[in-house]
């Protein structure tokens, strides 16, 4: 009985230290590659600087409309003026005609008319309504985004300056006016985010880097080792990579500690940097957040890697991927709007968990329980793919292991 | 044996067959992005946002506001809360992407002509749900205060068209030319999704010319095409042409017949641009290669510039925003071309008269290669780089 005991402790120290002999090794392996070298460091230091750099900007402003003024009166050339004062848009040319404004629009040279018919001012000083023609070009979601801010502002509060003035001048009160128009407000609060698109998109695309130069490299790693043990196995013929929990243990420790660094600079300085929300009260709640969507990461990387026979094939293999996955996170489309199938395939892709409690917890300043829903799921999936990476290195080890004893 | 570009291409042909990868890259990828635009924004306009609602007053004034919200096709009102604090933890939870809160004594306010304040609150951290129900619910409310308006009138003795017009003297009357519905998978699909398979278009060149140098079978490719590299070069990527093309057109067809995109202006035309940006990008890749002869190298390098270009083309978010400085960038990528191309032709019925300075960029990336054939057809011969 004894001696059991000795041989079960005996069993379990060589589990450690094979363990770190693996991660050792693994570290090694990473380090001295150039390849994985480029993925892992170089792209996560240098695309987020760059794509920040590109939406430098923020706010889109004065987009170039065309008018034409049929009505070319006193009342039609306030409106443009009150269009032009908008921060949206601009007015880049008066035109005589649609067709002149339509071929300036169809090169571009604009991005909207506006059509100010010719009884504009005569209909509005009888008391009628008017009708003004907002015509908005198609090539991108933001010209009609702020052209129809810009028109709608104008039209309303200029209607709503007539109709206070129509009833001063029937005898009515000013006061008695003004809420007689507007019978309540309706006010508008945009609460988070007030940087608008780039500080929208950029934090989705630092979780979406850290995603795919992880899987990206991993599969340069397999694909690697593949290539260069003997017989093409997956696992190099040394004494200390027997059992295959420790194999996976060491090489995702080995990973984890690797991309641990990266993570406090691509998550916690680049959003300092430039200047993103930051209402998340401490950068360990993001660490926490972001460890087991680290492991499900690397786990997947780890069951897709064994099929990768060269260390190349991954890029093709997960680059293309990148942008469908954007749109799977949920936060540029809708959830609401997905197929379902979709919906609950995105959730298999570690990423859509972690842009969202990443998201929440950094630009809404969502506490720790507000994102437990990701933060488990993500827990879940590091179980999963841990299980489904045991069985892959099972298969491939086991078929490693005939291939020698068929050579031999 | 013959030699001559014929005969790489048929060579070219084996090894695409193969290697399971080429089959991977060339038809598996394209086909898969065609097939997830076509379904994932199948819908079009996203419906059915979950919101919230706090009403303190609970007349039958702010009941009439509740009801009309949600009749409407954007917002769904899914919870009725009571206070501010629960709101703003379901917001942050995830459940909602807004609230409206109609204040006490809303109903008893707007008789006495006190001008009470609706409030809604939407959040921006999901930007095009947010700015969808942000112009949903002003308009919403917007009407509902001139319908209570309009009631008044019609209650002092206004005839109704008097009063409607009365209530609002400037209406807009909005187009938008070419997308007559509003559909917003347009603004998603139409160029990422053709922008994607030219990603692919990069990537495989790079890989089909860098494979040959890694495992050293370039010499032998080189000897096959009579030992000019111009002559290896257009028949070892040949293929690559025609298939991507092919995909190309086929994702046009599949916009512009399942989904429905503008089909204005000249299909002969679009296609020909088309196979233009495929050949530039095809030039692109034998430009990177030639410049890094190490395969992986290329191909991160080539990953690193192809993914760029979404977000530097201008579709995603418009250049006019971005510095003068990243606008200049815009020239490294010919999807920015294909962009122009593509509004130009589909949109704006464009010919050739108006796009032929589009076509002749596309056409001066083709000449790239030319720089640096020297050194790629010495990496070829000499295979002085690294392989492992």
């Amino acid at each position: 009985m004894a001696f059991n005991i000795k041989e079960n402790l005996h069993q379990n120290k060589d589990a450690w230290v094979d363990m770190f002999h693996v991660l050792r090794r693994e570290l090694y392996n990473i380090f001295t590659d150039r390849g994985v070298l480029i993925v892992f460091f170089i792209a996560c230091l240098v695309y987020p600087l760059v794509c920040g750099y590109i939406y430098n900007r923020e706010l889109l402003y004065d987009i170039p409309v065309a008018v034409v003024d049929e009505s070319n009166s006193s009342l039609s050339r306030e409106y443009l003026r009150k269009i032009d004062a908008t921060s949206e848009v601009k007015i880049q040319s008066y035109c005589s005609s649609m067709e002149q404004a339509k071929k300036m629009q169809s090169v571009s040279k604009v991005h909207g008319i506006i059509y100010i018919p010719k009884d504009f001012s005569y209909n509005l000083n009888r008391g009628e309504q008017s009708v003004v023609g907002v015509y908005a070009d198609v090539t991108s979601f933001f010209w009609y985004r702020n052209i129809m801010l810009a028109c709608s502002y104008v039209s309303q509060s200029m209607g709503a300056e007539i109709q206070v003035k129509n009833l001063i001048v029937s005898g009515t009160d000013y006061e008695k006016a003004v809420s007689s128009v507007q019978p309540f407000k309706p006010t508008q609060h945009l609460l988070y985010n007030p940087g608008g698109y780039p500080s929208f998109i950029l934090p989705i695309v630092l979780i979406l880097v850290l995603q795919q130069t992880l899987l990206i490299g991993i599969g340069m790693l397999t694909g690697k080792a593949t290539e260069t043990n003997r017989l093409n196995t997956l696992i190099p013929d040394n004494a200390h990579y027997k059992g295959v929990f420790r194999i996976i243990f060491g090489r995702a420790l080995a990973l984890f500690i690797t991309y641990l660094p990266i993570v406090v600079y691509v998550l916690i300085i680049i959003p300092k940097f430039f200047n993103l929300p930051q209402l998340v009260s401490s950068p360990y709640e993001i660490l926490w957040f972001i460890t087991p969507f680290l492991f499900s990461t690397i786990l997947l990387g780890m069951t897709i890697g064994v099929f990768f026979k060269n260390r190349e094939n991954s890029i093709p293999f997960y680059l293309f991927m990148s942008i469908p996955m954007l749109l799977l996170s949920g936060l540029s489309w809708p959830r609401e709007a997905m197929p379902v199938f979709w919906e609950w395939l995105s959730h298999v892709i570690p990423s859509t968990d972690a842009v969202n409690g990443f998201v929440r917890m950094t630009t809404m300043g969502s506490s720790m329980s507000e994102i437990s829903k990701e933060h488990l799921w993500l827990w879940i999936l590091s179980g999963v793919y841990f299980i489904t990476t045991f069985f892959a290195y099972r298969w491939r080890i086991n078929k490693g292991n005939k291939e020698i004893s068929q050579e031999e | 044996m013959k030699k001559g570009i014929i005969p790489v291409f048929k060579r070219e042909m084996q090894r695409m067959c193969s290697r399971p990868i080429y089959i991977m890259m060339t038809i598996v990828i394209p086909v898969v992005i065609i097939v997830f635009f076509a379904t994932f924004l199948d819908k079009g306009v996203p419906s059915q946002l979950p919101i919230a609602v706090i009403d303190f007053d609970n007349t039958s004034s702010s009941r009439q506001i509740v009801r009309t919200i949600s009749s409407g096709q954007v917002c769904n009102v899914r919870y009725k809360l009571s206070s501010y604090e629960t709101a703003k933890n379901k917001m942050q939870s995830g459940d909602i992407y807004a609230f409206v809160v109609i204040p006490r004594n809303f109903q008893r306010d707007v008789i006495n002509g006190i001008q009470p304040e609706v409030v809604f609150y939407t959040e921006y951290a999901h930007y095009l749900a947010g700015s969808l129900i942000m112009r949903e619910l002003s308009t919403t409310l917007a009407t509902l205060s001139a319908g209570v308006n309009l009631k008044l009138r019609l209650a002092q003795g206004q005839n109704e068209n008097m009063a409607m017009s009365q209530i609002q003297p400037i209406r807009n009357d909005v187009h938008i030319i070419g997308n007559p519905t509003l559909d917003y998978s347009f603004y998603l699909s139409a160029i990422i999704m053709p922008g994607l398979i030219f990603l692919m278009t990069l990537i495989c060149t790079i890989y089909a010319i860098g494979l040959e140098l890694k495992f050293a079978t370039s010499k032998r490719w080189l000897i096959l095409a009579d030992r000019s590299l111009l002559k290896a070069l257009a028949g070892k990527l040949l293929p690559y042409t025609i298939l991507f093309s092919f995909m190309e057109i086929f994702a046009h067809i599949v916009l512009e017949k399942m989904l429905g995109f503008p089909v204005n202006g000249n299909p002969v035309l679009l296609c020909l641009g088309s196979i233009l940006t495929v050949l530039s990008y095809q030039a692109i890749g034998v430009f990177i290669t030639g410049c890094l002869p190490v395969l992986r190298d290329a191909l991160s390098i080539g990953a690193f510039y192809g993914v760029l270009g979404f977000t530097i083309a201008g579709f995603t978010y418009p250049n006019l925003a971005m510095l003068p400085a990243v606008q200049s960038y815009t020239l490294l990528y010919p999807l920015k071309y294909y962009y122009s191309l593509y509004c130009g032709i589909r949109i704006n019925g464009l010919g050739f008269v108006d796009t032929w300075n589009i076509f002749l960029c596309l056409m001066a990336y083709i000449f790239l290669p030319l720089l640096i054939i020297i050194r790629l057809k010495k990496a070829a011969i000499k295979l002085n780089y690294s392989r492992d």
